[in-house]
């Protein structure tokens, strides 16, 4: 066995080890179990006011628990942590000692992103006890696996970051930042909203490379900081590789806004003529033509002839997600008839309804209104909710072969399938207009 | 093992902002426990971290058995123990789980060898019953002890202790000041206090800092040699009291009947009842200090 074999075996065990040690302390920590406790008492009462299936407590868990709370309880524990390493008396007993720097910067922050990641894990397991717990049902697996894929390299970003800043800057100051940042991503809307939100799993190659960058710069500079016994060839190496990471992920967020995101749609002319239609003179479902499940551009042309079910809802308003089994059972119970299913998806990220369609086996088309931004009123958050008129969620609109609005029903706690299934069963029977 | 050397040349400290913790000092320490004594803000700690190369000296140098303690931190660290005065870490962490955690930042990789290092120290410094007791639950005398643990746990060469007795009660400090005692011996232990007692039971050589400044480095017994003939006990009124302690830098006040018998230190006293006594460490780092404070006044 090589020298060079032995030690890297050798640090990897002693880097195991300082960070299991890290990451218990870490775990003890009353403050962090303060937050834990109040991130996963949220998600279980979000998911328990809501009556939810095991599917969209998943989603719900990710996509509120997630976004919003996660990156502030990451804070709270990589602050508490910086902040009890960064004391004097502590920072002296370790500093004493011959541990490399670099290793034990590395150690912390695996071990906080540690102890963040069971505090996810709970919280997504308070949020999946919900069903189980008040309705009796059982989670499926799927669900948190997904739930956890969409947020963890956010973490990664968030705890590597935050840690990395508080150290270089020296202070709690530096954590702060990264909580103000974290402030202004969920505030803002658009453009922001759709590079920075932690939720946007299509963001992740972003997020990666620049925490990795980020990690890595900073345990660079803490090795150079240690002075000698470094090979100096090997730290402008690190530095360039580090700024290097920043850099591509800075141009792989920039690439991305500039071709994967859709542009908000109410910035685009042919939006604001759709939404200001007059649907009271002639009463004729706006169209339109979004991004589906699979990534392909969907029109509400291509189902011309057939009488429409139009469901919306949104990943924000969790009641709303009960019409996709509503609109499932329409759809099985008019299979092979003159019926076209269509849920409209109204959240800035395509990748929720993709999701949710893959998680719930739902085989009709459903499309995302990407131009959506955060508003109270239903019918100002998006261009598609304006066009359509619609004062609340979920809708579900029923149109006949001429793309007439025959029926609408809104604002529904349960609605059963055979009531939809009548009325597009009615519309139907209504005659195509002169053409 | 070989005396351990540490040379110290010109080392000095200014704080940003300008304040001079440390003034040139030059020093030679071997084998022994060397003990630093000066009253609070001193300059004993800016010292000690500098020496356990925390902190980057202003000017000058030092060499710990040839090693520089600019250049070579990780030789350095390999052969030093430190214990902050304020000994504090993970207060979540057990007892065992904290010192198996420092075995692992002294470069022990090997648990076998890690548990080996611990239940060797516990025996040494009687934490063996306190095993699975969290730190943040340990009394400040057990604490202490925990830190002296955590400071030898390597066998260090070097020991830097500051103020380990500082808050401690009387029979917490006399465990600590003998556990101190026997480490001392193959390896250097610089101690550092502003409680004489500590010196006079277990230090071999003494300096002795005020504002930043060295003024006196010897053995113990120099130092007491230094004030020899020069402290007196004295027996007065009460009411002379005020009148002596202008004269003279007190050492010791004791009450006898309704005479009060005093301890100086002066070149001379014209006093009735009088008497030449031998000094003690105290008195002698008295001595010192004041010297170094009329010296001030004067200036």
């Amino acid at each position: 066995m090589s020298w060079d074999w032995l030690w890297a075996r050798t640090t990897l065990r002693s880097l195991v080890s300082v960070a299991r040690h890290e990451f218990v302390a870490t775990l003890r920590e009353r403050s962090g179990w303060g937050a834990i406790v109040a991130a996963c008492a949220l998600a279980l009462a979000d998911s328990a006011l809501h009556p939810l299936t095991p599917l969209v407590s998943g989603v719900r868990a990710s996509v509120m628990s997630g976004s919003l709370v996660l990156p502030f309880l990451a804070i709270i524990v990589v602050a508490g942590a910086a902040r009890r390493d960064q004391a004097t008396s502590a920072a002296d007993v370790i500093g004493a000692r011959p541990y490399r720097r670099h290793l034990l910067l590395l150690a912390r922050v695996l071990s906080c992103f540690a102890v963040v990641t069971v505090a996810y894990a709970l919280v997504i397991a308070s949020s999946l006890a919900a069903p189980l717990v008040f309705a009796g049902r059982w989670p499926s697996l799927l669900t948190p696996i997904h739930a956890f894929g969409r947020e963890i390299v956010a973490l990664f970003f968030v705890v590597a970051s935050a840690y990395c800043a508080v150290s270089i800057a020296q202070n709690m100051l530096a954590a702060a930042v990264v909580a103000v940042y974290a402030i202004f991503v969920f505030a803002w809307g658009d453009y922001l909203a759709p590079i920075f939100n932690f939720t946007l799993t299509q963001n992740a190659p972003t997020y990666a490379l620049i925490g990795l960058g980020a990690l890595l710069g900073t345990l660079t500079g803490a090795r150079w900081g240690e002075g000698a016994e470094g090979r100096r060839p090997t730290r402008g190496l690190m530095l360039g590789v580090s700024v290097g990471l920043v850099l591509a992920g800075v141009a792989t967020g920039w690439h991305r806004v500039a071709t994967t995101h859709n542009r908000p749609l109410h910035t685009e002319p042919f939006a604001a003529n759709m939404a200001s239609q007059d649907i009271r003179t002639c009463p004729r479902a706006p169209g339109f033509w979004l991004r589906d499940q699979c990534g392909r551009d969907f029109r509400l042309s291509s189902v011309d002839g057939r009488v429409l079910v139009l469901a919306f809802w949104s990943p924000h308003v969790p009641e709303s997600m009960a019409v996709l089994d509503t609109l499932q059972a329409v759809a099985r119970e008019s299979a092979g008839g003159n019926v076209a299913c269509v849920a409209v998806c109204l959240a800035d990220d395509y990748s929720i309804s993709a999701h949710i369609a893959h998680e719930g086996h739902y085989g009709f088309p459903m499309v995302t209104d990407t131009g959506t931004h955060f508003s109270r009123a239903v019918g100002k958050c998006s261009p598609l909710a304006e066009a359509y008129d619609l004062p609340a969620l979920p809708a579900i609109v029923i149109t006949d072969t001429g793309r007439r609005i025959a029926a609408q029903f809104m604002s529904f706690a349960t609605l059963p399938p055979s009531a939809v299934t009548a009325e597009a069963r009615k519309a139907l029977s209504i005659p195509p207009p002169p053409s | 093992m070989t005396a351990l050397v540490i040379e110290v040349r010109g080392l000095s400290k200014t704080y940003p902002g300008g304040t001079q913790a440390l003034r040139p000092t030059d020093l030679t320490i071997t084998n022994g426990i060397f003990a630093l004594v000066g009253p609070n803000g001193s300059g004993k700690t800016t010292f000690m971290r500098m020496l356990a190369t925390l902190l980057e000296p202003t000017s000058g140098t030092a060499a710990i058995d040839g090693h520089d303690i600019r250049r070579d931190r990780l030789a350095i660290r390999r052969m030093l123990g430190y214990l902050p005065q304020d000994f504090g870490l993970y207060p979540s962490l057990t007892v065992d789980e904290h010192l198996d955690y420092i075995a692992l930042l002294s470069d022990m990789p090997s648990a076998a060898a890690r548990r080996e290092a611990i239940d060797q120290v516990m025996a040494q410094t009687n934490l063996g019953n306190l095993r699975r007791r969290r730190v943040g639950e340990l009394s400040g005398g057990m604490r202490q002890r925990l830190g002296v643990a955590q400071a030898i746990l390597a066998s260090p060469q070097l020991l830097i202790i500051d103020e380990p007795t500082a808050g401690l009660d009387p029979e917490e400090r006399i465990r600590i000041r003998g556990l101190l005692a026997e480490l001392g011996g193959d390896r250097v232990i610089i101690l550092s206090t502003h409680i004489v007692a500590d010196v006079e039971a277990t230090a071999d050589s003494v300096a002795i800092l005020h504002l930043g400044q060295m003024l006196f480095t010897g053995t113990t017994e120099d130092l007491r040699a230094r004030s020899r003939g020069r402290v007196w006990m004295v027996e007065v009124p009460r009411e002379r009291l005020h009148e002596m302690k202008e004269r003279c830098i007190f050492t010791g006040v004791y009450r006898v009947g309704e005479k009060m018998h005093i301890r100086v230190v002066a070149d001379a006293v014209d006093e009735p009842v009088v008497e030449a006594v031998e000094p003690t460490l105290e008195d002698a780092y008295l001595d010192v200090m004041g010297l170094a404070m009329g010296a001030n006044d004067a200036a």
